[in-house]
């Protein structure tokens, strides 16, 4: 048991292997992101592509962690994922996107197709004086992929 | 006249072993327990696999391409592969060579999914329970030529290391969660109410209906009851935060101290019951579902069939 336990801790995300670091710390803010048709219309993604919201968020967090990296790594100083805008935030937001296109349930992608350019939303939750404060913003727009399987075009 | 044991630093002699020991199931139990588990790593083999390839690799994508388990013919093929060996384990024979072809077939489909770059904790349980099980078997099978039919004692064991895993993994989110936080978990789960408004809006966008909308039956009552007591909930902890570290603070607890179901039989039923209820309610408010955890638990500890049978005969017992 404790043996089994100490892997996991120093292992960390391999596949059996975890840390299971779910709700592993607690803040007063924090974020979700949602897919949009091309007017700004959520659509029922769970439904379309059997992608969850959550699953989406977590592929975006791993993408703009990388886009801080490139950006400090570039001299841009970012004091929290929090702060960063928009315009640092959008190729995140794209490679979430193309990455739906890709991996949807069968008929998905060509659902999702009908309603490109698909757009990224992004949604700041924090505690503020009167209870929740939420704040939306545009993160990204991606065109459908090209038919050949290209990516798509921008 | 009791002589006082000498301290030792001989793991032997330490008296944990007294109150930590396996159970001496017996074979139909432990034939329950293998059918059972072998229902649950079919249910676990996925239908259909939307992923193309594994864009972040983890695991053993880290050596090998798994985007083949994306065919549907392959993974059909795969499925009927996973019958036989699931036949095999069930049966109690040759559970060296099946639980290979198990671990392969678990651990594949559910890498491949993790390595999208989103990381889902549902699966991990069954794929280190399946894993240690692969390990324990192929040992017996070498050291004590035990590959044809591994003795009861083994499957005996078997069982125990399997409950070990599952507490392991208990233990280990509780030690992650205090060390992450440098022990402030407990203080900074005020703010556990923005994690419900964050997952209540997640679901709405998923299908864009909001959460226990869209079920029916008892279930979808329940759905319906905690979809309602939700924002009650949330607006309540919000505006109590000691309470909210209590309540929040108690399930760290239960996690940490999940070894202690190890302790016999009735604690095994008891603190397998705790945990499958905290999942059950973290599943309905958080929307974060631990199935196969339930059903390790069900499976392993709570001990289900040995449950009817105690029923059966103090019924038995009070009629005579």
């Amino acid at each position: 048991m404790l043996l089994v336990t100490a892997v996991c801790l120093v292992v960390k995300e391999e596949f059996p292997f975890s840390h299971f670091p779910m709700y592993e710390s607690f803040s007063d803010y924090s974020f979700i992101v949602y897919v949009a048709d091309r007017d700004g219309e959520p659509i029922p993604v769970q439904a379309i592509t059997s992608q969850k919201t959550s699953k989406l968020k977590k592929i975006f967090n791993k993408e703009q962690k990388l886009v801080r990296k490139q950006l400090e790594a570039a001299g841009v100083e970012i004091d929290g994922y929090q702060f960063m805008t928009s315009e640092q935030r959008r190729p995140a937001g794209e490679r979430t996107l193309e990455w739906l296109y890709s991996n949807s349930k069968e008929g998905g992608a060509e659902q999702l197709v009908k309603h490109a350019p698909l757009r990224l939303y992004y949604i700041h939750l924090r505690v503020g004086d009167d209870g929740f404060e939420r704040k939306s913003e545009l993160i990204a727009e991606v065109p459908a992929p090209k038919a050949d399987g290209g990516q798509p075009s921008k | 006249m009791i002589s006082t044991p000498k301290f030792s630093w001989r793991p032997s002699a330490w008296r944990l072993q007294r109150w930590f020991r396996p159970i001496h199931y017996r074979p139909w139990e432990m034939l329950v327990m293998r059918v059972l588990f072998a229902v649950v790593v079919f249910m676990a083999f996925p239908k259909q696999v939307p992923f193309a390839g594994a864009k972040y690799e983890i695991g053993i994508a880290r050596v090998m391409p798994l985007g083949w388990l994306s065919d549907q013919g392959t993974l059909d093929a795969c499925r009927w592969v996973l019958i036989a060996a699931l036949c095999l384990y069930a049966s109690g024979r040759l559970t060296a060579l099946a639980l290979p072809v198990m671990a392969f077939l678990t651990i594949a489909p559910a890498t491949l999914a993790n390595s999208q770059g989103a990381f889902h904790h549902h699966l991990q349980v069954l794929g280190l329970v399946v894993l240690g099980q692969w390990i324990w078997f192929t040992y017996r099978a070498f050291a004590s030529k035990e590959f044809l039919t591994p003795g009861h004692r083994t499957h005996v064991l078997n069982v125990f290391y399997s409950q070990q895993v599952i507490v392991a993994t208990y233990l280990t989110t509780a030690v992650w969660k205090l060390w992450k936080t440098k022990f402030g978990w407990i203080r900074e789960s005020k703010y556990f109410p923005v994690q419900l408004a964050k997952t209540r809006d997640a679901h709405y966008y998923n299908k864009l209906e909001h959460a226990g909308s869209e079920s029916s039956g008892w279930i979808g009552g329940i759905d319906a009851w905690f979809a309602r007591v939700t924002p009650i909930l949330e607006s309540f902890l919000f505006a109590h935060p000691n309470l909210c570290r209590a309540i929040i603070g108690s399930g760290l607890v239960l996690e940490l101290f999940a070894f202690l179901a190890l302790i016999g039989r009735r604690s095994r039923l008891l603190y397998g019951g705790m945990l499958i209820l905290f999942h059950l309610i973290i599943g309905r408010v958080m929307n974060l579902n631990f199935e196969y955890n339930i059903f390790l638990l069900l499976i392993f500890f709570v001990n289900l069939p040995w449950v009817g049978m105690a029923i059966c005969s103090s019924i038995k017992r009070r009629r005579l």
